[in-house]
C-alpha cells in the first residue's frame, strides 16, 4: 500500500487507536479457564462435549432430571424423598469423599552436577516433627518417579544456538519443557535454575510435541553448556538431557544484494549464497519495505519470497511496481518450533524500480 | 509459542501452511494454531456481540469446525487465519440473525465500527471517520480495529489480498481528505 506522508500518519493514529482500544477491554480477551477446556475438548476428541452451545443448556437439564428419578425412586421406595430434594428442587452437590492423595515425591532434590542424568531421584525425605493429630485418609499409594531421559542436540550457529532434544514419551503428567544454560557443564536439575544455569528465555513450552528452539542470547566464540528438561506442573523435573555444548558467532555477512531490472516488469535480486551448515540454515528471505531502510523479517517486513533451497543465489519478482523505490535485503533464517533467528544477511539495497 | 518474526503478532505464512498441513493427523500442530488465533477469534466475536458467554460458544464452533475442516482436508489451505475470520463471521452473522433483523456481516460490523470510532482520542480524527461511509468504516475497522492482515480481512470480505489494499488506502485517502478542509479550517 503506497501512503503519502500524511496517510501513514494517519494510519498509525489509527493503528494506536486500535491497539489502545483493545488492550483497554479485558472482556474482549477469552477467559483462560475456557480457553484451556475448549483446547482440551477439542484436542482430545475433536468435539466440544458438554461445555458449549446448545449442550450447555443439556448440561443444566441434568440435575432436574436427576431430581425427578430421585423423586421417583423415593415414592417407590415408600419415602418422601421430595422434601430431600428440597422445594426448588436444588440438585444435590456431588459428593466429593474420595481424599486427594499427596503430591507426587519431588525429582528436583537431586542435584546432578555431572554431564550425566541420575536415573532414580530419591524422594523427598518426611518432615520431622509432631504426627499430624487430625487422622489422615490413606491415599492411594503413589509409585516412585522415574525420572526420564531426553536427547539433546546444541549446534552453534552464526546468531544464535539452535536447540533440538527428543519428544518426551514417559508416563509422567508432562506440563511443559525448559532448556538451562550455563557457562559450565555443571546444570543442576532444578528450576529455578541453580548452580549458575540461567533460562535462555525462548525454549518453555507446553507442547508435548515442540521439540527444538533457540538461544539468540549466547555470547559470540564462548562454548555454552546446555541441558533439556521436562517438567510436571509442580515444576519437577519428569525427565532431562545429558549437558550438550555449542558456540554461536556472529551474524554472517553475505555482502552487498544485486538489484537489476529483468523482463518488463521484472526485477531480479542476485545474492552469494549461505556457505555456513544446512543445520543452520531454513530459508532465505528476500525482505522490502518501502518506509523502513533496514527491513527484516524479525521486524515484520514483508517479504518477497521464501528460498528453501541453500544454493539458490537469485530470484525474479513481479512484485515490485515502477516507479516506487525499494529497501531490499536477502536474510538467512532459521526456524525452530518456538522461534527463529537471523542468521546471515545482505546489506540493504535501495532500488528505484525503473 | 508462534515461529513468526518476533516483534510482530502475525504468523508466518509458511509456518502456517505447515501447521495445517500437520495439523490433518498432528493433534500439536492443530493446538499451535489454535493457540495463536483463539484470542483474536474470540475478540473478533465479542467485539460484535458485547457477551462474553455467546462469544465463547461462537468461538467453540469456530475451531470446532475447523478442526473438522482441516482433518477432511476440505479446507483451502491459503489463508487459515482469513478462513477463520470468515467461519466466525458467518457464526456471529447466523445468532444476531436469530434476535434482530440485521442479516449481514456490514451490519454486524457497525457495533465494532461505532466503537472503534468512539475509541479514538484524537478528536479530528474521530469526527472524520464518524464522516466517513460505511464501507471505508468497515475496511478501517477490520484492519486497525480487529487487526487482521490483508490476507485474513480479504478472506472475510470475499476479496483478494489486492482487492482489500486497494480498499483500505481508498479509505485512508478518503479519511484524509476528510480531515483536510479541517486543517485549512484550523490554519
Amino acid at each position: 500500500m503506497l501512503l503519502d506522508p500524511r496517510e501513514h500518519e494517519l494510519a498509525q493514529d489509527l493503528a494506536d487507536a486500535g491497539d489502545r482500544a483493545r488492550s483497554a477491554d479485558p472482556d474482549a480477551r477469552p477467559n483462560p479457564n475456557f480457553a484451556a477446556a475448549l483446547r482440551e475438548e477439542l484436542l482430545a476428541s475433536g468435539k466440544p462435549a458438554l461445555r458449549f452451545g446448545w449442550a450447555r443448556t443439556v448440561r443444566r437439564l441434568v440435575p432436574v432430571v436427576a431430581g425427578l428419578v430421585l423423586l421417583v425412586a423415593g415414592i417407590a421406595a415408600g419415602r418422601n424423598l421430595y422434601l430431600a430434594v428440597g422445594d426448588h428442587a436444588t440438585p444435590t452437590p456431588h459428593p466429593t469423599a474420595t481424599p486427594k492423595p499427596t503430591p507426587h515425591p519431588t525429582a528436583t532434590a537431586t542435584a546432578d552436577s555431572s554431564a550425566s542424568v541420575s536415573p532414580s531421584p530419591s524422594p523427598t525425605p518426611e518432615p520431622s516433627g509432631d504426627p499430624a493429630p487430625v487422622p489422615v485418609p490413606v491415599p492411594t499409594p503413589v509409585p516412585t518417579p522415574v525420572l526420564g531421559s531426553l536427547s539433546l542436540v546444541a549446534t552453534g550457529c552464526p546468531g544464535g544456538v539452535v536447540l533440538d532434544w527428543s519428544m518426551y514419551g514417559g508416563t509422567a503428567a508432562f506440563n511443559h519443557y525448559t532448556t538451562l544454560r550455563n557457562l559450565t557443564a555443571d546444570i543442576p536439575l532444578a528450576y529455578p535454575p541453580q548452580g549458575g544455569a540461567v533460562d535462555p528465555g525462548g525454549t518453555y513450552t507446553t507442547v508435548l510435541a515442540k521439540s527444538s528452539a533457540v538461544d539468540i542470547g549466547a555470547d559470540p566464540g564462548v562454548t555454552s553448556y546446555y541441558r533439556a528438561m521436562a517438567f510436571d506442573a509442580a515444576n519437577n523435573v519428569i525427565a532431562a538431557s545429558s549437558v550438550a555444548s555449542a558456540v554461536a558467532q556472529s551474524v554472517g555477512s553475505l555482502g552487498a544484494l544485486a538489484v537489476a531490472a529483468g523482463d518488463p516488469g521484472m526485477t531480479q535480486l542476485t545474492w552469494s549464497i549461505f556457505g555456513g551448515p544446512g543445520g543452520c540454515f531454513t530459508w532465505y528471505k528476500l525482505v522490502y519495505s518501502e518506509t523502513n531502510p533496514d527491513p527484516s523479517y524479525l521486524g515484520g517486513d514483508s517479504y518477497l519470497a521464501a528460498v528453501g533451497n541453500q544454493a539458490v543465489g537469485s530470484y525474479v519478482s513481479a512484485a515490485l511496481v515502477s516507479g516506487h523505490t525499494y529497501y531490499l535485503r536477502v536474510q538467512v533464517i532459521r526456524a525452530t518450533d518456538l522461534g527463529a533467528f537471523i542468521v546471515a544477511q545482505t546489506d540493504v539495497a535501495t532500488y528505484l524500480v525503473p | 509459542m508462534v515461529v513468526a518474526a518476533a516483534g510482530t503478532s502475525r504468523m508466518d505464512r509458511d509456518r502456517e501452511r505447515t501447521l495445517v498441513d500437520r495439523a490433518r493427523s498432528d493433534a500439536a500442530a492443530f493446538a499451535e494454531l489454535y493457540d495463536f488465533y483463539l484470542p483474536r477469534i474470540y475478540g473478533f466475536v465479542y467485539r460484535r456481540l458485547q457477551d462474553r458467554s455467546v462469544a465463547e460458544d461462537l468461538t467453540a464452533t469456530t475451531f470446532q469446525r475447523a478442526l473438522e475442516s482441516v482433518r477432511r482436508r476440505s479446507f483451502r489451505n491459503d489463508s487459515f487465519g482469513g478462513w477463520l475470520y470468515r467461519v466466525a463471521a458467518n457464526a456471529v452473522v447466523d445468532h444476531v440473525r436469530k434476535t434482530s433483523r440485521l442479516t449481514t456481516l456490514d451490519e454486524t460490523d457497525r457495533a465494532p465500527g461505532d466503537a472503534f470510532a468512539t475509541s479514538i482520542e484524537h478528536d479530528e480524527l474521530r469526527a472524520a471517520m464518524g464522516r466517513l461511509p460505511w464501507a471505508h468504516r468497515q475496511v478501517l475497522t477490520l484492519r486497525f480495529y480487529d487487526d487482521l492482515d490483508a490476507d485474513e480481512a480479504g478472506a472475510l470480505l470475499g476479496c483478494s489480498r489486492g482487492t482489500f489494499a486497494v480498499r483500505l488506502h481508498r479509505a485512508i485517502t478518503a479519511l484524509r481528505d476528510v480531515m483536510a478542509p479541517e486543517a485549512t479550517d484550523a490554519a
